[in-house]
């Protein structure tokens, strides 16, 4: 019997009470051109994974394959800064939807959890009315769309209608959703559903910009406002006490060059951005508690004897088929 | 303290399971200073039907007994195999990701079980397999019978088998399939894979195969799980020498070997012989006069296993020794008038006796194939007209499933033959191209399966691209609009013409159309009145169908007469 | 009129036998799925391998077709040849008879006094004329060294045309018949010539209906007792699922379509092709042979797979009517525009297809044009025998009313 077994509890003692945290990224755009957001989407899934989200509550949605295309020089890696200090491809990353099967309706079907039947668990968004969940899109946009693969569109009242989807079916306690995209406040604009914030990196009218290029490589690898978002998510720590007002100040129009959308505060009604911690979204902060005492273990009669209890029976004849007829 | 636990863990297996994990790495020098490196781990087990696991992956034995599976063969490549520079490959795959299952159980089961095990895998193994869908699925008669031992005697009907040749093949690919071995990636031969050298090679192939087999110490047939990941490395030649080590190589050194493996052992096979070269360490088993093998987990002198290859002299390497016997390429050719081309397979024999083989193609069913002109004919050394000796044919149906031809084919001694298929591209509907429609869709490979000696090799040929047209992508709207307008103008002009009758009025009480007073009103403002009644007469010519009248009933030409009488 | 048979022969046996013809039989405006040569050499083909032709997407033939021409298949060059020959030899004759039977009828109607300066003359080189626009067309020529079964079809096309002439309603039936189990539209004919004759109406439509029943009889027995053709031959026809571009606009309006509304539109589509047959008939009740002109145009232009061989009988039959030509408005502009049309075609096929420089649009939209300007044709005919026919009756002379000039209009 081992004496000290650990419980893992996510507990977080100020703020609203989710015990789960979620995080869908979706980058929506597809060729080598478009390889800033991809980055964008990478930096922000290293960021959460750095700060406790496991890959199990990711959903990672990347269009195309910027990191073994075979235009990158830098094969099996992905840089989001000209000085190439931190590579965000790394080796446990895990795509869960990639290429063609990043589309609108896969996008809506696994925030409203309306997958068909055999989804395997890595590609659902298994969020529950604890959960608080962090989405992040990022490709080219306009007035009222987000553009896919550069062949559908994925218009903004649709997405706000899935958030109401969401809020409906208890999908989740609070969810963060930012954009990056030119006039991305059209999409932040029409959410009506409430324990919403969002933030646009651009108002309507307006382009968002990439922030700078990497010669080598030869495209811009970074766009302004997840540059800036990214900066100040390096100094966050699992346990830092950074709110989205702290971020929210990060984003001056002088520096990104555009001006950020937010959605409607009065939305999020159990309290203000100042009172929310980075980490409620961002990070998946667990604490452990110690116990000295022993805990029995379940009693094991209880599961099944066997992995599958419906498989019929192994008497059937095996034989060996020749591999060709002649 | 991890190892400790899996020690204590592997001790304290249950007796009467039994389950047995190796590890290989063969490393096989390939002309033109290519070195291929294969690494295979190998689990075998009896009954899988239990809920602890010391070696096999669980997450893949649920959804082989969940679904009834009984052979599973997965492989995701990129690159393509050159037989004819670097002979036969030891696991031949083609080229993006390929899938074939055999089921056990109820036939009327298999097409819902068939999803769900696509997209099960693809879940696990981070492979965009569900893309894969029923119109690439084929279930061919005659070719890729199970290499295992199964319930269904080699029925087809049991059988899936998909390609999608665009599957990307990258790290996220690897992480999860090194999830499935009992070590991870932190100790035993999978600890020297290191994602940028592997992604920056020549040719990789990832593979999962699980089949049936019967095993010493097993109680009835087992189950035999192999992961294998092959690789051509073009390794780095510092000062022009072809040397190579692990870390010059792989970017790693094997420090710890897989505790619950049975046997690691790495092979290394040159094409030079040995007394040509050196190679540390020297705790090798000499196997044969080019090759040697170490066993890794007996190793003493060194903690760390690094093995390096010098060439004594700067010697030119040598080719095969032997060519391989059979090579089969594939390719489109198209004729530059004409939309539709011709799917050409090229088979050499270099050996000087026949070879019989069995060759599958599948042709996608939007390439509408006429079997009417299929042809094969042997090219070299002389042109004769051959046959097929047995062929299975299922033809397409649109959006359904595609084309499977198999073909049984004996390649005469030392000759090359020529099999070819015509066929046009189908224009789809504006929603069923792909994202990116203007790279064209692939071909799946064809594949060769025919006896060398003993075994039953299996080649994958190319997978040649075809450009398909395209409609507009921006323009259902407009389309539809102007095809509207059109039939409304048909129609509306008939509809006219069938409920209306001529009659007489008086000109004042024409009705003109909207545009034509408009017209004339500017007009009447701007010009003269001469240049009035032009503009009217060449407003007739789009307008109203009196003026028209008018105008032509001025003039009548009298057929005996021939003056022109003006009548008004 | 020897010799130009003689060189009709000709001019078809040397497009036919040389490397020309095939490039003809690729064009997408000479064959369609429906009637390409190339289907039907693998309908044989799978039959002599023992599957079912109408398993797969490729043939849409009916049995009897491909029983047919796998006969012939060793001359089918010279078999289409022969069929244009006798199209042309029974086009001649029914085109006499039809212009002698409309002149005879004018004669002995009462008209206006001004219609000795009006009446029309027997010509007799209308036959002539006929003959050497379906001879000499080069649609028609191309159509023949292409083998497309569309010669088939204009066969009985004439067939139909040789029994107005001759007044035989169950000739007509029989043809139509026959006619309708090769594309299923051409049973839209049957509505005016049963109007016309209506005393022997009842005997054309048990032929029509005895004749369909044994034709897909045998068909059933011959194809394995299966009716697994039904769909490939006409649901392929009614639920157009093959976006090959032709020279109609279906094709790329289906291609482009949002799946969500495919059903209305089609169903709007085959309706539209279907209906003009009844209110035309009615409003020209008595000349069945303009009725019938109409629906073949019709047919050309809306049918979901035209080819130019369906523009081939109504452009020979054109003659007739050539004592309306002095009330056409738009005849030149539709020649020009045909002449134009026809020779972008595949220059644009080719920009699109083999240089990947233009796109679907140039080549759509020069389909688009050839529909619409053959559509003014149509019209442009009726309009100007209605004209005439006012003229019949009230004379050439335009009145006053109350002293100011009138006008013959639309009402």
């Amino acid at each position: 019997m081992l004496p000290a077994i650990c419980l893992l509890l996510l507990f977080c003692p100020l703020s609203a009470v989710h015990t789960n945290n979620w995080v869908v990224i979706a980058d929506a755009s597809r060729y080598w051109f478009n390889y800033r957001h991809a980055a964008n989407a990478l930096s922000i899934y290293y960021s959460v994974k750095r700060l406790g989200i496991p890959d199990s509550h990711i959903i990672l949605m990347l269009s195309d394959d910027m990191a073994c295309n075979p235009r990158n020089p830098t094969s099996a890696q992905v840089f989001n800064n000209r000085d190439r200090h931190v590579q965000i491809y790394p080796d446990d990353v895990e795509v869960d939807y990639r290429d063609s099967e990043v589309t609108v309706e896969n996008f809506f079907r696994v925030l409203t959890d309306r997958l068909p039947e055999g989804t395997p668990s890595s590609k659902r968004l298994m969020s529950d009315e604890n959960s608080n969940i962090l989405v992040y899109l990022t490709g080219h946009g306009g007035d009222g769309f987000l553009k896919f693969q550069d062949t559908e569109e994925m218009n903004a009242l649709e997405l706000s209608d899935v958030f109401q989807q969401m809020h409906e079916k208890k999908r989740y306690n609070e969810l963060f959703f930012m954009i990056d995209t030119c006039q991305a406040g059209s999409m932040v604009l029409p959410i009506k559903s409430p324990n919403i914030i969002g933030v646009g990196s651009s108002t309507v009218g307006q382009d968002s910009l990439s922030h700078h290029g990497d010669h080598e490589i030869g495209v811009y690898v970074i766009d302004r406002f997840t540059y800036f978002t990214l900066d100040f998510l390096e100094k966050v720590q699992p346990n830092s006490r950074a709110t989205l007002n702290d971020l929210f100040r990060v984003y001056s129009t002088a520096e990104i060059r555009s001006t950020p959308q937010y959605s409607n505060f009065n939305l999020f009604k159990t309290r203000r951005p100042g009172d929310v911690l980075i980490t409620d979204f961002f990070g998946s902060v667990r604490q452990t508690v110690l116990f000295d005492e022993q805990i029995a273990p379940l009693n094991r009669t209880v599961l099944a004897n066997n992995l599958n209890p419906n498989e019929q029976n192994l008497d059937l004849q095996l034989d060996s088929v020749p591999q060709l007829p002649f | 303290m991890f190892y400790v636990t899996i020690c204590l863990l592997a001790l304290t297996t249950r007796v009467s399971s039994f389950e047995r994990y190796s590890e290989n790495l063969d490393i096989i020098h390939l002309p033109g200073n290519k070195v291929n490196t294969v690494f295979s781990f190998t689990s075998v087990s009896d009954n899988v039907n239990r809920q602890h696991f010391d070696v096999l992956p669980r997450s893949l034995v649920s959804i082989l007994l969940n679904y009834l599976v009984e052979e599973l063969h997965l492989s995701l490549t990129q690159g393509l195999w050159r037989d004819n520079l670097w002979g036969y490959s030891a696991h031949s795959a083609p080229p993006g990701g390929q899938f074939l299952v055999w089921f056990g159980g109820p036939l009327d089961t298999i097409n819902e079980r068939w999803v769900n095990v696509r997209n099960s895998i693809s879940g696990i193994t981070c492979a965009s397999l569900s893309a894969l869908s029923s119109e690439d699925t084929i279930s061919p008669k005659l070719s890729l019978k199970p290499v295992g031992l199964t319930s269904t005697k080699g029925d087809s009907r049991y059988m899936r088998y998909g390609v999608s040749p665009f599957e990307v093949v990258c790290t996220e690919n690897l992480t999860p399939w090194l999830k499935l071995l009992p070590c991870g990636s932190s100790a035993g031969l999978a600890s020297l894979l290191d994602a940028s050298k592997l992604y920056d090679t020549t040719y990789h192939s990832l593979a999962v195969n699980v089949r049936r087999v019967s095993c010493e110490g097993c109680s009835g047939p087992g189950w035999e799980i192999q992961l294998t990941l092959s690789l051509v490395f073009s390794p780095p030649q510092l000062s022009g020498r072809k040397d190579w080590s692990f870390r010059t190589m792989l970017g790693k050194t094997l420090v710890h070997s897989c505790p619950v493996s049975s046997s690691t052992m790495v092979k290394v096979r040159t094409l030079e012989p040995l007394d040509a070269l050196e190679i540390t360490p020297t705790e090798y088993e000499i196997i044969s006069d080019r090759e040697i093998v170490y066993d890794a987990q007996n190793i003493t002198s060194f903690k760390i296993l690094n093995v390096y290859l010098r060439f004594k002299n700067k010697e030119i390497t040598r080719g095969l020794e032997e060519k391989p016997a059979l090579l089969a390429h594939t390719y489109i050719s198209r004729v530059s008038s004409s939309s539709s081309g011709h799917i050409v397979s090229v088979f050499t024999n270099s050996r000087d006796q026949d070879i019989k083989i069995l060759y599958l193609q599948t042709i996608p069913w939007y390439l509408r194939a006429y079997i009417h002109t299929m042809k094969i004919e042997q090219i070299l050394p002389e042109s004769k007209i051959l046959q097929f000796q047995g062929m299975s044919l299922t033809l397409a149906k649109d959006r359904s499933h595609p084309y499977t031809l198999e073909g049984i084919l004996t390649v005469p001694a030392d000759s090359t033959i020529k099999f070819s298929i015509q066929f046009d591209p189908l224009m789809l509907r504006w929603n069923e191209y792909p994202p990116d429609a203007h790279h064209g869709r692939s071909i799946p490979s064809g594949i060769v399966t025919f006896r060398d000696g003993e075994q039953v090799l299996r080649l994958y040929t190319e997978s040649p691209l075809v450009y398909l047209p395209t409609p507009d992508f921006s323009m259902p709207f407009n389309v539809l609009c102007l095809v509207s307008t059109v039939i409304a103008i048909v129609y509306g002009s008939i509809f006219s013409l069938t409920t209306k009758d001529l009659v007489c009025i008086k000109e004042t009480e024409v009705k003109k159309g909207l545009l034509l007073q408009l017209v004339t009103a500017i007009r009447g403002l701007l010009k003269k009145e001469r240049a009035v009644k032009e503009g009217e007469k060449r407003e007739t010519d789009k307008c109203t169908v009196e003026e028209k009248t008018e105008s032509k009933a001025d003039e009548v030409c009298d057929s005996e007469s021939n003056e022109t009488v003006k009548i008004k | 009129m020897l010799a130009e048979f003689l060189v009709g022969v000709l001019l078809r046996l040397s497009t036919a036998l040389t490397p020309i013809s095939q490039w003809f039989e690729e064009r997408v405006e000479i064959t369609t799925p429906t009637s390409s040569w190339k289907r039907i050499e693998e309908g044989i083909a799978l039959k002599q391998f023992g599957l079912d032709p109408y398993a797969g997407d490729i043939v849409h033939e009916p049995p009897l077709n491909i029983m047919l021409y796998s006969i012939i298949s060793s001359y089918a060059s010279y078999f289409f040849i022969l069929m244009d020959i006798l199209s042309a030899l029974l086009l001649k004759e029914s085109i006499e008879r039809i212009h002698k039977n409309m002149v005879d009828k004018e004669i002995s109607q009462e008209c206006h006094s001004t219609f000795e300066k009006l009446k029309m003359k027997l010509n007799e080189r209308t036959g002539y004329y006929s003959l050497l626009i379906f001879l000499f067309n080069p649609y028609s020529v191309a159509l023949c060294a292409s083998k497309s079964t569309q010669c088939t079809s204009n066969l009985l096309y004439t067939l139909i045309l040789y029994g107005v002439s001759t007044e035989k309603v169950v000739l007509v039936a029989l043809a139509t018949s026959l006619a309708t189990y090769s594309s299923l539209f051409p049973v839209m004919v049957l509505v005016p010539v049963l109007l016309h004759h209506r005393d022997k109406a009842l005997s054309g439509i048990t032929t029509f209906v005895v004749s369909t029943c044994t034709l897909h009889y045998i068909s059933y027995v011959i194809s394995g007792y299966s009716w697994g053709y039904l769909e490939s031959v006409y649901g392929f026809v009614l639920t157009v699922p093959d976006y090959t571009p032709n020279i109609g606009a279906a094709w790329y309006f289906f291609s482009e379509m949002f799946s969500h509304f495919t059903v209305l539109f089609l169903s709007v589509y085959q309706l539209n092709l279907l209906l003009y047959s009844l209110p035309l008939s009615l409003k020209f009740p008595n000349s069945p042979p303009l009725v019938i002109f109409s629906l073949l145009m019709v047919l050309a232009l809306f049918k979901p797979y035209t080819c130019v061989g369906d523009y081939v009988v109504p452009f020979a039959m054109l003659p007739l009517w050539l004592h309306l030509f002095k009330y056409l408005q738009q005849f030149y502009i539709v020649a020009v525009a045909t002449v134009v049309l026809t020779l972008l075609w595949p220059v644009l096929w080719y920009l699109w297809v083999h240089c990947l420089n233009a796109n679907s649009n140039f080549y759509f939209a020069v389909t688009l044009a050839f529909v619409l300007f053959q559509s003014f044709l149509l019209s442009d005919i009726l309009y100007a025998k209605m004209r005439r026919d006012y003229a019949l009756k009230n004379g050439i002379e335009t009145k006053k009313i109350d002293g100011q000039d009138t006008v013959v209009t639309l009402n």
